[in-house]
């Protein structure tokens, strides 16, 4: 199966380049927050991807996590206003 | 006797001094020039050595209990939307932080996730978390000179003088409770294969520079397995510990598409080369880019075994160290295939064609992304995803 995204790599805009990386990925159907590509492995055979708050919070506002009245993504942008910025905290998502 | 009258005979006394400095001269370059050609053909790797003795020798037979799979990307592939659910049936988020109000998290590195703990590796050094996500300890420490920060929104920015690093930066990967790392110590052109026991927690202190109070500006944990020497000058090949006893070495050179050239080694954790696998992909015309474009090699591990997919070879394999690559898949691209002429050569359009850059493995599926290059004239390549 093929997910097919008119995506272009754009070195110098991290943020635009991961919004299009979430566009490509499994769009999250579980829990409200973001898609999903998996970048590791755990050695029991999960798989998992690292976010960056800086990235969780601007996706939270370029989305319609603002005005939501869905009790999962209200959970998940309580979640992201949670988290330090700066390189001093990294997100680890799992799905198992 | 005879040696003798032989020997004497190609060294006659010169009585010309000038003749005598030209020949001097002409055999010293004549030296020169082989060390340079002999240089190019070793492996550019003090930390293996190619010694005389026993090699193995490599087989890439398939194993008839378990034959590879063939993957066809030559017809057409199904598209549809994929919800994370049909995958997973649980999501998780773990929170990391080091402590004392760190930045180490402005650059993501890589990760290695074990059955106990998380190891993050990037430009700042290597850090242990328990799986709960609680800190442990810094394994290693890298310093350099310049900016300690990269700035999010201009990572172009933050780049420093690699020849100020001091630290592990390649290599970092996890093997049955161990954590196998390179330390490149560049201002003394030095390198050490570092082996840290996720079990044992008196481990000590190696390769410290001291400064003169407070904690070092670099240390690293661990056992030192190998030492040799790192340069900038010399494209490093790529280290990959297989096993507890074995590590693979990845040529990294273009040379590694001419004829006779080798495409990888493996060697002990003394040093020694235990086998060498020869490259079979191989340029018929020589490249005539001048693009530095990568070679996109591709490794992942499925379990603790080690896989290959080399660029412009269209089998997976899996190494079973020392010398044993075992075929696990065959991707059949059709007219896709890139090969090494069309990635190399100028006067080849890409048209139509695909390239695997990374690929992931679990129990289920294969997670492959890969560039398509579109029959559109100006189009530009486009990743595409697939499972």
């Amino acid at each position: 199966m093929l997910f097919d995204d008119e995506q272009k790599n754009k070195l110098l805009d991290p943020l635009e380049s991961m919004r299009n990386h979430w566009k490509a990925g499994f769009e999250n159907d579980m829990d409200g927050g973001t898609p999903f590509w998996p970048r590791y492995i755990t050695s029991d055979r999960n798989i998992a991807m690292t976010l960056q708050p800086e990235l969780l919070k601007h996706f939270i506002q370029h989305s319609d996590y603002m005005s939501t009245n869905d009790p999962r993504k209200k959970a998940f942008a309580t979640f992201v206003n949670s988290l330090k910025t700066g390189g001093r905290e990294l997100v680890i998502m799992f799905a198992e | 006797m005879l040696l003798i009258v032989i020997s004497c005979h190609h060294n006659r006394l010169k009585t010309n001094e000038k003749e005598l400095a030209k020949e001097i001269k002409n055999q010293e370059s004549e030296i020169k020039e082989a060390e340079r050609i002999a240089s190019e053909n070793h492996v550019s790797d003090t930390l293996v050595k190619t010694h005389g003795g026993f090699f193995y020798k490599e087989d890439r037979s398939v194993d008839l209990k378990h034959p590879p799979v063939v993957i066809d990307f030559s017809k057409e592939i199904p598209v549809r939307k994929f919800k994370l659910s049909n995958i997973a049936s649980k999501v998780r988020y773990l929170v990391l932080q080091v402590p004392d109000d760190s930045n180490y998290f402005s650059e993501v590195g890589v990760l290695n996730i074990t059955l106990n703990n998380i190891i993050t590796s990037n430009i700042f050094g290597i850090q242990r978390f328990s799986r709960d996500g609680k800190f442990i300890e810094t394994i290693c420490k890298n310093s350099f000179s310049g900016k300690n920060e990269i700035k999010f929104d201009n990572p172009l920015g933050s780049f420093f003088p690699i020849e100020t690093f001091r630290g592990a930066i390649h290599g970092v990967n996890t093997i049955s409770n161990k954590v196998f790392y390179k330390y490149s110590n560049y201002p003394e052109e030095k390198a050490s294969l570092v082996r840290f026991s996720l079990k044992d927690n008196s481990q000590s202190l190696t390769l410290a520079q001291p400064v003169e109070a407070g904690q070092p500006e670099t240390f690293a944990k661990g056992e030192i397995i190998s030492e040799g020497t790192e340069s900038l000058s010399i494209p490093q090949p790529e280290l990959i510990p297989v096993s507890d006893y074995c590590y693979a070495s990845i040529i990294p050179k273009l040379k590694t598409l001419e004829r006779n050239s080798l495409l990888m080694i493996t060697f002990n954790l003394k040093g020694d080369t235990l086998c060498k696998f020869k490259q079979y992909d191989f340029l018929d015309v020589p490249i005539t880019k001048t693009l530095n474009l990568g070679i996109p090699h591709l490794k992942w591990y499925y379990g603790q075994s080690s896989t290959f997919k080399w660029a412009f070879n269209d089998t997976i394999f899996r190494l079973i160290p020392p010398n044993r690559l075992v075929p696990a898949f065959i991707f059949n691209f059709g007219k896709y295939k890139t090969t090494d002429e069309d990635w190399f050569q100028l006067n080849i359009k890409m048209h139509e064609k695909l390239i695997p850059n990374e690929i992931l493995e679990d129990a289920r599926y294969l997670y492959i992304i890969y560039d398509y290059f579109p029959i559109e004239k100006n189009a530009k390549s486009k990743l595409e995803y697939a499972i």
